[in-house]
């Protein structure tokens, strides 16, 4: 017996040795393009280094005075504020449409929930920067290009590019709540909304983090929807970090505003650590 | 509990309208203007008639049916190179990503759960990162490898990242059906005289192929579609079909050959999820997603 127990024993240390040797080559790929880029946007965002120059490695604040100084009244904190704006907007409305639809569609027969949920994927096959355009002709039919309009326009748009992404993932989590969980709580004296608000909703929870997470951060940072929406119009935090990008030494300030948007990622993966370990909702 | 009621009923019906229209207007405007003969882009040109020389001058050389300045010509040619570097791209992306992601999988989870779960932040962290900054971290490491090594942006940058972001949609595809397996298959195959590759190649791999072809979908479809990280870490010179349309649209003018493009690979798309899902139904596997 005990001699059994051994062999098992070591039988397992073997298996965990020999599978455990590829996440190696996983660690050295995250550590180049994931951590190092990282540390060379901290160190970009508090110097003047210049990659096509080489020259200047020099410590300094200069571009966060950049960032806050006089010009920020008029550039940065305006384009932040629309930027939070709308992409709490957007987000708000994913979840009031998709909620309910991901609902509905755990309630339809098994065999065509298949097909509904190809359908909501495969529009990601159209290509997504001719979406945008064809919301702007949509918006251009309807004479609605107006400077006041600009920013409601932008958060239609949005909506209709991010919907499958709050509807995903909330859809999988309901999908995976037990009906006898719910007819249990029918059961033990509860009426429909009643056991909704107790059971289904805290269960899909983590769902609805996902859900929102992957809404809020890419709205936050879009850039093409408001350059193509309000021709050029309206300047938010995606455009602000585009615009450095392009121009060339601008990767300094860019560093900055980039800081930003990994601050937010940071908050969200915080949140998303506290009730989905593992990502499982994710996709 | 299933009571029959109309309004329930009605009031499903129509949130699943809303959702699905919102997503669909686009679909169906791309859909109507790769049909219609006007180039302009601020109507659908329903009253300039119906045509089919968008879908024509994606293929052959015959640009006379387009009828217009030589400048739309070259642009058509430039379409086809993106045409091109974006298959290139997405089909080796696929393929390497998703024997990456298998086998980090596969290590991943012979960990226990504490050291699992922090391996699965690291993979997370490209999913939930906005793409702008993701472009931006490899924007900054390609930048610096020019610098040192003198590694030119292009198709090499532009694989790489790709390969970079869908890594971890693989991963997250391949886990869950790992959980499954048994934890006696590896060392079962061991015992019956397989080596260590054998093991994984000939027990494991089979196992939990659903889940690989899932995160070789998923890889596929990120990639296909991806505009904002290869936008970044592009170059100057090398353009996919989302890149190509940017700076089409920059300079004001999108030919319509590109809607028509796009409705092409829309229809094999839904060909091909159709019938995915309805042999996986067949099969009573559930959903691939």
């Amino acid at each position: 017996m005990n001699n059994l127990s051994a062999t098992t024993k070591v039988g397992k240390i073997k298996k965990l040795k020999t599978t455990k040797v590829y996440v190696i080559p996983y660690l050295v790929w995250s550590f180049i393009f994931l951590i190092i880029p990282v540390f060379i946007l901290i160190f970009m965002a508090f110097s003047t280094y210049d990659f096509s120059t080489g020259a200047n490695v020099e410590f300094t604040l200069k571009n966060w005075k950049y960032v806050f100084g006089a010009e920020s009244r008029t550039v940065f904190w305006p384009s932040i504020g629309k930027s939070l704006l709308i992409s709490f907007l957007v987000t708000l409305l994913c979840l009031i449409i998709g909620y309910p639809t991901a609902f509905v569609m755990t309630k339809i027969k098994a065999r065509y929930r298949a097909l509904i949920m190809a359908l909501l994927i495969l529009p990601l096959w159209m290509n997504q920067v001719l979406r945008i355009v064809s919301w702007r002709t949509i918006f251009e039919i309807l004479k609605m290009n107006r400077n006041e309009l600009y920013i409601f326009n932008i958060i239609v748009a949005m909506t209709s590019m991010y919907l499958p992404f709050m509807i995903v993932p909330i859809f999988t989590v309901l999908e995976k709540i037990d009906p006898k969980v719910v007819e249990a709580s029918y059961d033990l004296g509860s009426n429909k909304v009643n056991s909704f608000l107790r059971v289904t909703l805290p269960l899909s929870l983590g769902g609805i983090v996902s859900g929102i997470i992957m809404t809020f951060l890419p709205s936050l940072t879009q850039f093409e929807v408001s350059d193509a929406i309000s021709y050029n119009n309206v300047v938010l935090l995606g455009n602000l970090i585009y615009t450095r990008f392009k121009g060339t030494g601008g990767f300094n300030v860019g560093s900055v505003f980039s800081l930003f948007t990994v601050l937010f990622t940071i908050i969200g993966f915080i949140l998303l650590l506290r009730v989905d370990k593992e990502g499982e909702t994710l996709i | 509990m299933m009571k029959k009621n109309i309004i329930p009923t009605l009031s499903k019906v129509l949130i699943l309208a809303l959702a699905f229209t919102l997503i669909y207007i686009p679909v169906v405007v791309i859909l109507i203007m790769s049909f219609t003969k006007s180039y302009s882009l601020s109507t659908l040109g329903l009253e300039s008639g119906g045509t089919l020389k968008w879908y024509g001058s994606l293929f052959g050389n015959n640009y006379g049916a387009l009828d217009i300045a030589k400048k739309y010509v070259s642009n058509i040619a430039s379409l086809k190179t993106a045409i091109v570097n974006t298959f290139a791209v997405t089909i080796i992306s696929t393929i390497v990503s998703t024997i990456l992601g298998t086998f980090f999988a596969i290590g991943i989870h012979s960990f226990s759960k504490k050291i699992r779960t922090s391996l699965m932040v690291l993979n997370n962290m490209p999913v939930i990162m906005p793409d702008i900054v993701t472009g931006f971290l490899l924007l900054l490491i390609f930048v610096l490898f020019e610098s040192i090594f003198g590694f030119k942006r292009g198709f090499n940058t532009v694989l790489i990242a790709h390969i970079f972001f869908s890594i971890p949609y693989v991963v997250l595809s391949v886990l869950p059906r790992l959980n499954q397996i048994d934890e006696n298959t590896y060392e079962a195959a061991r015992d019956l005289g397989c080596s260590r590759f054998e093991a994984v190649f000939k027990a494991i791999i089979p196992s939990i192929m659903t889940g690989i072809v899932a995160g070789a979908m998923f890889a596929f479809t990120m990639s296909i579609d991806d505009f904002v990280i290869s936008m970044f870490v592009s170059g100057q010179k090398f353009y996919n079909v989302s890149t190509w349309i940017d700076s089409s649209l920059r300079r004001g003018f999108i030919p319509k050959s590109v809607y028509a493009y796009n409705i092409i690979i829309f229809a094999i798309a839904s060909i091909v999820v159709v019938l995915t899902r309805i042999s996986s139904i067949r099969k009573n596997k559930g959903a691939l997603v």
